[in-house]
């Protein structure tokens, strides 16, 4: 027997119901998770090892991101190039992948990230992981690079690697649908690369779906660089929970917790677009660029003008909230076009940050980034601050190869997207991403860059908001809002329920540095918990003060795998992952230098919004106050390294320590 | 008169919440492949169909069982597989023009909504209301007035009322 | 600052002032607008001028102020010129910009 058929002779139990665990009733005990495999795939050798995932490691990491930034520390040697064979992707469902609640479908995919250097992560939604789940996967390491370009079908037990030769140079949608055609399967789950992975655009990113998307951090350029062009998954086992019948009442009562909040109805109506309806109001929205802290003639990118383009909400798997629309173009130059979003995201993307007034200009932008496979966010942090510098005269038409990027020019945006993707002209200079673009350009250019680490910033203004700004700056992924953003924040809460929650004071006030580094470190190790067990985040604290947090992850922990922590247990979870993503970013020769902001956060004050969003800057003496304060937090010293003591007890001393590979 | 189990595909967001629990209910296990009812989609046209068991008055999967293994429900008007006469010939899968009656490829054996006793769980979980477990009369109300809305709509704009 | 001038039935003098607000989310909705301007009386709480949109608009204006406890519910949003409101007893100055919606956050 080769040593795949022999994986998967332990893994497929044999067929009749009397002997097979698979569909024992009851209860079953709390052993059936560690019935889910990790798969070793190395392109190179073509071999593929399936292994059991230690019991320890899920205690210490539970799954998802967790185990995927341990086995990112543990597998990937320092200082490799991001785009040589050496790089390892990691593809991860959360611990309670499958659970019919708060969208337990995510799935984390990481590696070296080569846009930034230093920590590759990304989650995406939709129906990929509960497919890989259901074929007896929780984890994937994908090692090498394939001579050809390639595809991994993975089916009940079962991996292998196949010819994409036909796939090559096919956009995100065909890819999967010619997959589908080809196993002649409609239920195919695929996660694929568009033209922009395949020409190694470094923030490329990997689609499942309509629409879904691992955007950040370049993973699909990752996977490009191994051609691998896709990850296809059926799985037909199945999923068991220690306490199937409790399972389903808990589940029913968070469903309803969450639907019976305005803001999770709000959603659910109008998707993530309703944000933006009171971050410009204020004023906390970057608009060309980071000129002005308000889109004043935004008034179409209000969420109430979708309603004539949309047909209906869609959900990803196991959400009751169904926050992403279905939409149609029916006229005009680039219709007829069906597409899924826009998220807030590409609202600030293709709208505020290079100052598009149009719905519409969303609409198309969003549709191609998705097609291309490019990550939304970056994309139009660069074109946007490739516009500021045109405006400035940095850099000129024949810089940008006749493209005249003045601002609103949407079909200057739509030719720039196709031209990154296919790295063309100015488009080629572009996919390289900020720290490439800045070194060749200079002429100051990096002033005008809102990045950290080298990844773009979302569309949101920090500069009024210390805690959103700190949490720029620290990311262990560069500018990210979704490491730690306290959304909460905007909410004036009062602040006895903020110090039950937070553990200590933190202002009610926004604009305040008080406590701040606090609210950051707490929803830092809320989120990586998160993103470990696989539910989404805008199911949980990140959106509103009594959604799920601890104790509804606690308990569902203990419903579905049988495993029981604490909520400091927990927390020390976050804490593990958290710290470990940092010891990698050490490794590769980060430090406290780069944890910082642009210049203009101290320099330039805001202009317009409301009263008390106006004139703000970064007061640099008190942002550096808040990060000693926060890395104190974490158990780090002063310049960001984790103390002995801090390692010792979150068990990081013994790193890297290869509890799970293939040779064991 | 007995309630129904109401598809209204327009209202689906394809979570497939329903697959999951009623597989969870029934098998004890989340699996949406053993589930009674399945979410259709034609993903790049974003329609989705939950296809399940209709309890047809005359069910062809009744008609067609050589051991008058599926029978009515008193109580709850669903058709009932009796195990204990089942041989799992697979007549009612074959014959079923809906798809409704699942093949087990694990157990071989068949499954079919039983709409849960009287209390369908999919219904209870699904927050867009693209299930709904109602009688007749609330059926042919709520597709007409959801109809009239929409002439509604236009008959406003027609009259300038606001 | 005055912006009116005219006596009541005590013949004192009294003056009134000018509120902005903004309206999104469901509050738009009702409404059917963006934004409204209303005159009212220039020592008007917040309270008062909420009480004066909930007789004027009804539905979700009448949920506002929590019923019990007297204070801004936290179903809803109100800020003030940027501020967050949570007691209603705050005074309103001429110009004042009020932003009315639900707490949706994220990213």
């Amino acid at each position: 027997m080769s040593l795949l058929q022999d994986q998967i002779s332990h893994f497929v139990a044999p067929p009749g119901p009397a002997q097979n665990p698979w569909f024992s009733k009851g209860v079953a005990d709390e052993t059936m998770v560690w019935k889910r495999r990790i798969a070793f795939i190395d392109l190179t050798t073509k071999k593929i090892v399936a292994k059991p995932i230690p019991r320890q490691v899920r205690q210490l990491y539970l799954g998802g991101r967790g185990i995927d930034m341990y086995l990112l520390y543990n597998h990937v040697k320092p200082k490799v190039d991001p785009l040589s064979s050496e790089n390892v992707i990691f593809v991860g469902t959360g611990l309670l992948c499958g659970v019919p609640a708060l969208g337990s479908g995510r799935c984390d995919i990481a590696a070296k990230s080569p846009l930034t250097g230093c920590v590759g992560d990304s989650n995406i939604g939709g129906f990929f992981g509960p497919e890989l789940r259901l074929a007896g996967f929780d984890h994937l390491v994908i090692s090498g690079r394939a001579e050809k370009p390639a595809y991994l079908w993975t089916s009940d037990g079962s991996i292998e690697i196949r010819d994409a030769g036909h796939l090559w140079g096919k956009d995100t949608f065909e890819t999967q649908e010619m997959i589908r055609d080809d196993n002649k399967d409609e239920e195919v789950k695929c996660l694929a690369i568009g033209v922009a992975g395949e020409n190694l655009v470094r923030f490329a990113n990997i689609r499942s779906g309509m629409k879904n998307s691992a955007g950040r951090t370049g993973m699909g350029c990752v996977m490009g660089s191994k051609n691998l062009k896709a990850i296809a998954v059926r799985g037909t086992t199945d999923i068991e929970f220690s306490h199937p019948d409790d399972l389903l009442d808990y589940c029913k009562k968070m469903n309803d917790m969450i639907m019976n909040t305005r803001w999770a109805r709000a959603q659910s109506k109008w998707g993530t677009l309703i944000i933006y309806s009171n971050t410009n109001t204020t004023g906390l929205i970057r608009t060309r660029n980071f000129q002005l802290n308000r889109h004043e003639e935004g008034e179409d990118l209000e969420p109430e003008n979708m309603d004539r383009y949309t047909i209906g909400m869609s959900g990803c798997y196991g959400c009751a909230v169904h926050c992403r629309h279905r939409y149609v173009l029916r006229e005009g130059p680039h219709a007829p076009i069906f597409a899924e979003g826009p998220e807030y995201t590409s609202l600030g993307a293709f709208g505020t940050m290079v100052d598009c007034k149009k719905m519409e200009t969303v609409l198309i932008a969003n549709h191609l980034v998705n097609k291309y496979g490019l990550d939304t966010l970056e994309t139009g942090g660069l074109i946007a601050w490739a516009m500021e510098l045109y405006e400035k005269g940095i850099i000129n038409e024949k810089d940008t190869t006749g493209l005249k990027l003045e601002w609103g020019e949407e079909e200057a945006i739509f030719e720039l997207i196709r031209q990154i993707a296919h790295r063309e002209r100015f488009g080629n200079l572009l996919a390289d991403g900020f720290k490439t673009v800045i070194a060749k350009i200079g002429k100051g250019s990096d002033y005008y860059a809102i990045q950290v680490k080298g990844m773009s910033n979302l569309h949101s203004d920090e500069r009024p908001t210390p805690s959103f700004a700190l949490g720029i700056a620290t990311s262990t992924r560069g500018a990210d809002h979704l490491r730690s953003r306290p959304a909460i924040d905007l909410y004036g809460l009062p602040e006895e329920l903020l110090e039950e929650i937070y553990g200590a004071p933190v202002s009610s006030d926004y604009t305040s540095y008080e406590g701040k580094s606090r609210m950051v470190w707490w929803q830092e190790l809320l989120y990586a918990v998160t993103d470990a067990i696989g539910v989404c985040k805008f199911q949980t604290v990140f959106c509103a003060v009594h959604a799920p947090n601890w104790e509804e992850f606690r308990r569902l922990i203990q419903l579905a795998t049988g495993m029981e922590f604490s909520k400091a247990q927990l927390m020390e979870v976050g804490e593990r992952i958290y710290t470990i993503e940092r010891m990698f970013n050490l490794r590769e020769g980060f430090s406290r230098k780069d944890d910082a902001l642009p210049e203009r956060y101290f320099k330039e004050p805001t202009t317009i919004g409301f009263p008390v969003v106006r004139g703000k800057t970064i007061d640099r003496d008190r942002f550096e106050k808040m990060l000693d304060e926060y890395y104190a937090l974490h158990g780090w010293d002063e310049n960001g390294f984790p103390k002995k003591e801090t390692l010792e007890r979150l068990g990081l001393d013994k790193e890297p320590s290869h509890m799970v590979g293939e040779e064991e | 008169m007995q309630k129904i189990l109401f598809i209204d595909p327009e209202k689906c967001s394809g979570c497939r919440i329903c697959e999951s629990v009623c597989s969870l209910h029934h098998e004890k296990i989340c699996n949406p492949g053993r589930a009674r009812i399945h979410v259709v989609k034609w993903e790049t046209a974003g329609l989705y169909v939950p296809m399940v068991c209709q309890q047809c008055e005359t069910p062809l999967c009744e008609t067609v069982c050589p051991m008058h293994a599926i029978k009515r429900d008193a109580k709850t008007g669903s058709m009932l597989i009796d195990y204990d006469l089942c041989v799992g010939c697979k007549l009612c899968v074959m014959f079923c023009p809906f798809g409704g009656i699942n093949l087990d490829a694990r157990t071989g054996k068949v499954a079919k909504c039983d709409l849960c006793g009287g209390e369908p769980l999919c219904v209870k979980f699904c927050d867009p209301q693209a299930l709904q477990f109602l009688n007749a009369t609330a059926i042919n109300l709520r597709k007409r007035r959801a109809a009239a809305e929409k002439f509604s709509d236009l008959m406003k704009k027609l009259l300038a009322i606001d | 600052m005055k912006t009116k001038l005219y006596s009541t039935t005590h013949g004192e003098e009294s003056m009134s002032i000018r509120v902005r607000v903004v309206l999104l989310a469901n509050f738009r909705e009702i409404v059917g607008k963006r934004e409204i301007v209303e005159e009212i009386d220039s020592d008007s709480t917040l309270g008062h001028f909420l009480e004066k949109l909930a007789k004027k608009y009804g539905r979700d204006f009448q949920k506002i102020v929590n019923s019990k406890t007297g204070v801004i519910s936290s179903e809803f949003l109100v800020s003030i010129n940027g501020r967050i409101a949570r007691d209603t007893s705050i005074k309103l100055n001429n110009d004042d910009v009020l932003m009315l919606t639900i707490p949706a956050g994220g990213g």
